[in-house]
């Protein structure tokens, strides 16, 4: 597990990411999260769902209950193409902060 | 233990929308649903569900928490929109009332009613002045946990100080009578929490009295009424609008108020 200050900031940068790729609902999103990272990143619900309805809020993603895989309604997110700007420029900008911290970490 | 857990999330949430309040409502239950299929299915107790529900969601006031600042200027739009029509129904209910009673008054005294309304704009401001007074005073209160009274008084003080500085600036010269009447409505506010009484008469008509005593009058009158029982009879009319203010204001918090106000 990662110390949640370091994790504070890119919850958001994560919930664009996996959105970008397909439509989830909170609970795919946690199994997804925790399925790419082997189980070293898990979503606690406590902060998936009001990071996702403040980033609905900022119109970066939408949300509608659609029925899902098992028959039972669920409430997908999807990127609007706001978020999906925000989720590249995120990503540019996360690439070359880690690139940065790397760079000192390793004392070159 | 679902329900406990998401109720009490929305508890704390205080989000204002109905729909979006059940929609969230639904969300959470339809992820509780998942969570408690998939453990039932890989052999967990109902023991240890419950356990292993709570830790995986964390604190639902802290949740509950997030979500009231995700949502805190719906809220605040919310609250501004009722109380915005409260105070808009009650200025218009004062107006009505003191309106009433001066047209009555000048029907039985045979006074025209161009002289018996002879700055009914200058009324109409004092009227909202001791709204603001009443209203303010009386949510400064309820918005402020401890020192709720002090902490109130010194809010009315700058809203009085904003709203004279306004009135200032469009009726140069008639700013002392609204500016004593917003006394007058907070001090009812403070004095008299449950009805008419002698505590909310006192109030209403100490600050008016005093500013008249050193001021002189503070409002026309009709000739035919006796010079000195005006000031009283104004300050009795002001107390009983004060009266109708406070039902109105009940009125809004029983039918309207439907959640808690918080200082958050």
């Amino acid at each position: 597990m990662f110390d949640r200050e370091l994790l504070k900031g890119s919850i958001a940068l994560l919930i664009l990411k996996l959105l970008s790729e397909r439509d989830m609902y909170g609970y795919e999103i946690i199994q997804e999260s925790a399925r790419r990272s082997q189980d070293a990143f898990e979503f606690k619900e406590g902060t998936l769902y009001p990071a996702l309805h403040q980033l609905e809020k900022r119109g970066y993603v939408r949300s509608a209950w659609r029925l899902g895989k098992n028959g039972r309604q669920r409430k997908y997110y999807a990127l609007t193409g706001k978020g999906r700007k925000v989720a590249l420029e995120g990503r540019r900008q996360w690439v070359s902060f880690t690139k940065a911290i790397n760079a000192i970490l390793s004392g070159g | 233990m679902a329900n406990d857990l998401v109720s009490r999330i929305l508890a704390r949430a205080r989000i204002t929308s109905p729909s979006r309040r059940s929609e969230l409502e639904r969300e959470l239950q339809s992820h509780l649903d998942d969570i408690v299929t998939e453990m039932r299915a890989d052999g967990y107790s109902e023991v240890e569900l419950e356990r292993i529900v709570r830790l995986r969601f964390g604190n639902p006031e802290d949740i509950g928490e997030a979500f009231a600042i995700t949502y805190r200027c719906d809220r605040l739009l919310y609250w501004s929109t009722k109380f915005a029509a409260l105070a808009i129904l009650s200025v218009a209910a004062v107006t009505a009332f003191v309106f009433s009673l001066q047209i009555v008054a000048a029907r039985m005294t045979g006074v025209s009613l161009v002289r018996a309304f002879p700055r009914p704009l200058g009324e109409i401001v004092g009227f909202v002045f001791l709204t603001c007074g009443y209203l303010v005073t009386r949510y400064g209160q309820k918005l402020f946990g401890n020192w709720s009274r002090l902490l109130a008084i010194v809010l009315s003080g700058f809203v009085l100080a904003a709203l004279s500085t306004l009135l200032h600036f469009w009726m140069p010269s008639h700013t002392l009578t609204p500016a004593t009447v917003f006394v007058s409505g907070a001090g009812f506010s403070l004095l008299c929490r449950t009805r008419l009484s002698l505590n909310g008469l006192v109030a209403v008509a100490a600050p008016f009295l005093i500013m008249w005593w050193i001021s002189g009058p503070l409002v026309l009158g009709s000739q035919h009424i006796e010079r000195h029982y005006l000031p009283f009879l104004i300050c009795l009319d002001l107390a009983v609008s004060c009266r109708i203010l406070q039902a109105l204001a009940d009125l809004f918090e029983r039918r309207i108020l439907r959640y808690e106000l918080q200082s958050g």
